[in-house]
Parts: structure tokens; sequence; C-alpha cells
């Protein structure tokens, strides 16, 4: 019995290993930072995820045409994005969020999916905390 | 005052751990009863540190200690006392304390129950509970982060140095936090995290004392099945606060903390089917020591998954120095557990007189499946830091990944063999014979499969869950209802008392069946709303009428609304439904006056067993022009509510019977108190 249910597993682990495996390269989508994005040409021509601060300069928020438009900041560069659709409720400049979707022709990157990182923790606005680098 | 105190407790419950952890051994090694009696002590003194602590830092909440730096960024003055409470566990460093006092608590619990085993039993399970809770001690003490109760400390222009600051007020709670489910989400979903770590201490206790009987399994499959009851409420709570509160028309996106709540939840799943094995059959112990490590380990990884920063997750911590005090800890479990269970492996072998028959093999099926999804859940959602690891660009799974793998490839096959499973192991005592049983589910699955296509699902996926829920559910009522029946034609007694009497006797049958039927009909919301779900944007003007499925929608008018602490813009839609019937629904956009620069979603909701209409405010004209409407339409979504409500009670369920059965009815009590003693009586009481 013992025999068999090894022989079993041995025969049976590196299946759904592969398994696995493809189905997470089928799956997957890169998830990167804004400055990674804009350095490597290859992402942009793939659906991606990205990344990265809301800008608070260009926030153009339009509800009459359910758009919102802003400057993605990474650490050095910062890159366009156009989204429409529902906001989600934490979104506002200098909220830290995450954007699926693929750079356009114009350059501008157009989002079909907008996620705020839902922090538990607010990040103080009347001082600094001492762990946080100054921005 | 609180800052100091705060941390002078912290160090207490250290030092308590240690001399708990001394006492225990000391108890052990010399079977020296006081040194128990002294570790039990030790235990209750650590109960009393973290309760103590808890009441340290809910004062510090209601009034408004803004110097210290996690009330200072969990709360301000204007928040509603219950949310202040809630802040409790509304932050990392918190729901640390929290989980600490309830692992204490369970501890401590454990510690009378289990006072007259033999010594090192005792030993193994109280160092065990008070080494886990010393650890989170350790964990607020010397991690900034995760410590309660450290002052807010700011950069001094003048200086450049650190000084303490208190400032007017806080920064308030994040407002989607501020919501009923959350109230109750986090303690519920710690309270199972706490009570895994129980059946861990057990394995402990027995390996060092060399016996795993009926009366230690016992204590295992109790502690298992209260914990995982608790994590699953836990969960069922937050993604319900999800379709609810986040307005994205779901309630499970696979992200990371969400996943890491659901690995635990199905390694203790696929645990609760082995110790039946086990129970029965006296094998796959070793299985079953194997899956009580790995889901208190899961627990642990979940937090280290999340707060570590390796995998990035819409829900942030932020990132600290915690995620290499628990890495550390995982790798000091994982190793002790597998050396004691390398140690002791001869108490893990079959006995002698072992047989398998079609149930242990089912079970043990079911086991092997629910850890498959486990697996496939904790590859997806490892895959981020995996493709750094091995030297590539960081990416993610898209839910397909999940949906596909866990769902469809482990979770149909777990459907079907819940279907023959309950052929196989329940047909028998309610006369319902297994060819009959046969019949009825094929009959079953034949109907559910044509009907659903009649209907007009053309989804061979949906047809197949279709026929197998069916035939599941079918088989299980049959089974259900059918024993209560043959119990009531045999005794003449009312239908009503035959249930009692019948649940009462046979409740973890019964309640495994409940609960059976509550995954059942969780898969057909889950596949209902998963596969046929909607989603439109419609733009309306007062007046003007759009059809979004089988729904008319019109908007009667758009106004503002100005409440206490916010000012909304509200929409209020007619929504009328396919057979005629119809409702009013009032979604609003809201602005919070402390957060003026957010939009908060308040979705409305039409809440029907067919399927649910959502709605939210995605923009519009400022003038009340048009709006436009996100229309979520969810197919049968109720159902997975009512399936995990069932799965709740099918769990606890028997044992409410039981209490009631035995407090209510005479004849019952006097039946007990008449039969000679089981020789395991607390085990007959305990585990039905």
């Amino acid at each position: 019995m013992r025999v068999k249910l090894f022989l079993a597993a041995a025969a049976l682990l590196p299946a759904v290993g592969l398994l696995g495996y493809a189905g997470m390269r089928e799956a997957r989508i890169y998830y990167l930072e804004v400055d990674r994005f804009l350095a490597e040409p290859r992402f942009q021509q793939m659906r991606v995820r990205l990344c990265g601060t809301v800008g608070g300069q260009n926030l153009d928020r339009v509800p009459a045409e359910m758009t919102v438009r802003f400057d993605l900041l990474g650490r050095q560069h910062s890159l366009p994005v156009t989204y429409r659709g529902a906001v989600p409720d934490l979104f506002k400049a200098g909220a830290e969020v995450v954007v699926q979707g693929r750079l356009g022709d114009d350059r501008r990157f157009t989002a079909t999916d907008l996620m705020t990182k839902c922090a538990s923790k607010y990040r103080p606005d009347d001082y600094q905390p001492a762990s946080e680098p100054s921005s | 005052m609180i800052v100091s105190a705060g941390n002078a407790l912290l160090s207490l419950l250290v030092l308590l751990a240690v001399g708990a952890v001394v006492a225990a051994a000391w108890g052990g090694r010399f079977r020296a009863a006081r040194a128990l009696t002294l570790a039990r002590v030790l235990l209750g003194l650590i109960l009393a540190g973290c309760l103590l602590g808890c009441v340290l830092l809910t004062i510090a909440f209601v009034t408004d200690a803004f110097h210290l730096e996690y009330v200072a960024s969990h709360s301000d003055r204007a928040l509603p006392l219950g949310y202040k409470i809630s802040g409790l566990w509304a932050g990392q460093a918190g729901s640390l304390l929290v989980w600490a006092t309830l692992i204490a608590v369970a501890g401590l619990w454990l510690a009378v129950q289990i006072r007259t085993w033999t010594p090192a039993a005792q030993a193994g399970a109280l160092a065990t509970m008070a080494v886990v809770v010393g650890f989170f001690a350790v964990l607020m003490l010397f991690v900034n982060e995760a410590n309660p109760f450290s002052p807010l400390m700011v950069t001094d222009p003048a200086t450049g140095g650190l000084v303490a600051h208190t400032p007017r007020d806080g920064q308030g709670m994040n407002p989607l936090l501020q919501h009923p489910a959350m109230l109750a989400h986090p303690p519920t979903l710690f309270m199972g995290y706490a009570g895994l770590t129980v059946p861990l201490a057990l394995l402990v206790g027995g390996l060092l004392a060399g016996r795993l009987d009926r009366q230690w399994l016992c204590a295992v499959r109790r502690w298992t099945l209260g914990s995982w009851i608790l994590l699953g409420v836990g969960i069922l709570l937050g993604s319900w606060w999800a379709y609810v509160e986040l307005g994205w028309g779901g309630y499970w996106a696979w992200d990371p903390v969400e996943n890491a709540s659901l690995l635990p939840w199905l390694t203790g799943a696929a645990l609760l089917h082995v110790i039946a094995v086990v129970r029965a059959r006296r094998v796959l112990k070793g299985l079953a020591a194997g899956l009580i490590v790995v889901t208190f380990l899961l627990c642990i990884f979940g937090t280290y998954l999340t707060r570590s920063g390796i995998v990035p997750s819409v829900h942030s911590f932020g990132e600290s120095d915690l995620g290499t005090f628990l890495l550390a800890f995982l790798l000091l479990v994982g190793h002790g557990a597998m050396a004691l269970l390398f140690w002791r492996r001869r108490l893990l072998r079959p006995d002698a007189d072992r047989r398998w028959d079609w149930r242990a093999w089912a079970l043990a099926a079911a086991a092997c499946l629910l850890t498959g999804m486990a697996a496939v859940t904790l590859l997806g959602t490892m895959t981020p830091a995996l493709t750094q690891w091995l030297g590539g660009e960081r990416a993610a799974v898209e839910p397909s990944f999940y949906n596909r793998y866990a769902l469809t490839g482990l979770g149909l096959p777990l459907l079907a063999l819940l279907t023959v499973a309950s052929l196989v192991s329940y047909g028998r005592p309610a006369g319902l014979s297994p060819r009959r049983g046969l019949h009825l589910a094929l009959g079953a699955v034949a109907v559910g499969a044509v009907t659903a296509a009649v209907l007009g699902v053309g989804d061979p996926l949906a047809v197949v869950v279709a026929g197998l829920a069916t035939a599941a559910g079918v088989v299980l009522v049959a089974d259900l209802v059918g024993s209560v029946l043959a119990r009531r034609k045999r005794t003449g007694e009312h239908v009503l008392r035959a249930a009692m009497a019948r649940l009462g006797r046979h409740g973890r049958l019964h309640g495994a069946q409940v609960a059976h039927l509550g995954v059942v009909l969780a898969a057909v919301g889950i596949v209902g709303s998963g596969l046929f779900g909607q989603k439109e944007t419609v733009r309306l003007a007062p007046g003007g009428s759009q059809r979004v499925g089988e729904h008319t929608l019109t908007l009667r008018h758009v106004r503002d609304v100005r409440r206490a602490n916010y000012g909304a813009t509200e929409a209020i839609v007619h929504v009328r439904g396919p057979d005629g019937e119809s409702t009013t629904l009032r979604p609003q956009q809201r602005r919070y006056d402390k957060t003026p620069d957010m939009v908060n979603q308040e979705v409305a909701l039409w809440s029907t067993l067919g399927g649910d209409v959502y709605l939210a405010i995605a923009g519009g004209d400022p003038a009340g022009q048009f709006v436009f409407l996100e229309v979520y339409l969810t197919p049968l979504i109720a159902w997975f509510w009512i399936g995990g409500l069932l799965l709740t009670v099918g769990g606890l369920g028997p044992r409410l019977v039981t209490v009631l059965v035995h407090r209510t009815s005479p004849a019952t009590a006097g039946q007990r108190a008449e039969a000679p003693a089981p020789p395991l009586a607390e085990e007959t009481e305990m585990s039905t």
C-alpha cells in the first residue's frame, strides 16, 4: 500500500507542478514600477500592472465623462494615465495606486482597472513620521 | 504614562512567557505537579497582562491619547466611540496585541482542560502556547511598527533630531474601515488564528508524552473545528464587507491578503477530513500531524506575506522588519516540528488492525483536493516573489489562474466527490440503500443538468455544476429527512422530537451533512455570480430609463443630501425586475468633511434569491443633469452567503442541539444516565 501511494504521489506531483507552472505563465501579468516600465520598451507593448503614487499637479477628474486623468509618479519619472470608470474611494493626490492596462500610441497609459492601496494606517499630514523619508 | 506602562507590560509578558516555558519544561521532565501548576498560573498572568494591554490601548483611544503613534494614525476626536474601540484592531500593532490576547485565552482554556493529562503532554502543550504568545510579545516590544505603545516621534527642524510630539488631532480611521462588518471581521479572524495554535500545542504535547490516543484526537478535533469555523466566519464577514463597501460588485478578488486567510482555512478543512479518517480507521496519523503543523504555519505565514512586503497587495500594512522576525519564527517552528515528528515517527504509524474502507478513501481524497487548492492558491499568491527570486521580472497572476485551477480544476472534482461520498458514507444509516441512493443521485444529476439547460444556461461548466449540486443536495437532504422519518416510524414520536433526538444522537454526522449542504449552495452562488455576472455602465438623465439584462432602470431624480459629517449626491433609481416586481434604490457618492478630496461610494443593493442588482454612482454631471451608474447583476450570489451560513451552522449546530436535547428532554437525559458510561465518556460528550 505504502509503495503504491508513493508511486502515485511521485507520478502525480511533477504533473501537477508542471500544470501549475504552465498556468502561472499563461495567467501572469507583469507587475512593475513606473521607472522600470518606462526603461524597458518590451513592456510597453504588453498589458501590465503598474504601481505608483498619484501626482497632484495634473490630477483632473471629469465626472461628466466618468474619467480621471493623472500622473502616476515613480521614483524619478512619471507617466500620464487616463482611466475611465468608477474611481475607488481612497483615490486622491498622494495615494498609492495600482493601475492595469496598456500604453497607448499617444504615450498615455490607458488603465482599465484602478485600485487604491487600502492602507489601514493613514499617512499623517501635519507631521512627518521619523521612519518615513521626506518626499 | 501609557507609553511607559505599555512597554513595561510588554517586557513583563516576555518574562512571564519565558517563566511559563521553563516551569512547563521542569514539570514535564521531573513530573512535578507543582511546576505544572505554576505554568498554568503564569499562563493566567500572561492573559491578565494581555487583557490589561488591551484595556490600556482602549483607554488611549477613548481619551484621544494622540501622543501614541498608533492612536494618532488610526483615530481622531470626531470618530464615533464604537469605531474608537475598534481602533484596537484597525491597524497592525493593535491587531498583534489582540491576536496575542486571544492566544493567551486559548492557552489558559487549554491548560485547564488538560490538567488531568500526563505531565509530559501538559508540559508540551503549555510550553508551546507560552512560546507562541511570548513570540508575539517580543515582536511588539522590539519591532517599532508592531508596538502599539510607541510614542509619536517627529523630526525637529531646528536640531534634526527626533522629538516626541502630540498632534492636535489624530489622522482618523480609514473611512472604508468604518463599517459594522469591520467591527467583527478582524477579531473573528484572529480568534480562528489563535485557536489554530492549540492543535499544534496538543500535537507537541502528545508527541512528547508518546501518546496520541482517542482523548487526544478528540481534543484536537474540537479545537480545530471551533477555530476553523471562526476563521470561516471571519473570511465570510470580510467578503461581505468587500461586497457592500468597495463598490466593484464582487466579494473576492484573490488578493494576497484575502488568500492569506483562505490558506489555513483550506488546510484546516483538509485536517478535519483527515481527523475523521484517523478516528475511524487509525490510519493517516502522520498526515494529520503534518496538516496541524502546516495549518498553524500558514496562519503566521499569511501575516508574513502581507507585512514583509515580499508580495505586493492592495491592502498594505507598510513594509517593516517585522517580516524578518516572522520568517525566523516560521523557520524555527517548522524545523522544530519536523524534528519532533521525525523523532516520534513510530507514533504516527498506522495501527496494526488498520482497515481502509470507501469512506476513508473518500475523506482522504477530499483532504488531498483541499490541500491541492491551498497549494494552488499559495503558488498564485507567491508568484510575484517567485518570479523575482528566479531572476525574472516581477509578475503577478490574474484571477483567472485561481478560477481555472483552484476552483474549476480542484473544486469541481471536490463537488463530484461530495456527491459520491454522501452516498458512500451516509447512505446506510438513513435506511437509504446505496443502490437506491445511486439511482436517486443519477436522477438528480440529470434533472439538475437538464433544468439548467432548459433555463438557458449555455456554459457547460455551469450545467455540470448544476447537475452535481442538485445530486449532492438531494442525497444530503434525502438522507437527513429520511433518517428522521425512519426514527419517527420506529418510535412513533412527533417529527420535531424525532429530529431533535436524531440530531442529538448523531450530531456529528448530521452536522457534517448540513455543512456539506452549505458547501453545495456556496458553490452554486460562486458559479452563478462568477460565470453569469454582468457589468454595465449606463448614462441616465432624470426620467430616463435603460434596460440592463432583464431589469429596467429608471432614474427618478438626483439630489444633494447633507448629513452631520458628510455631504452626498444621491441618485434615486427605480428598478423593475423581469417578473414585474420593483424597488427603489438610492446609491450615493459621499464626501466626508474630514476628507473632502476623497469620494466615497455608498452602493445600493436589491438582493433576492435569484440574484442581486448592485448600483454604484461612477460619475455624472455636477448640475445633476445626468449620472453614470455602474450596474452589476450578480445572479445567485445570495446562495453563497446562505451556504456560508449553513457551513457555520453545520459545524456549530450539533453541539448546540446536543446541549438543547440534553437540557430539555428528560427522557434522553434519563437514557444517558442509565446507560453504562463509555470508556471515554468525555469524548462522546464533547465530540457530538
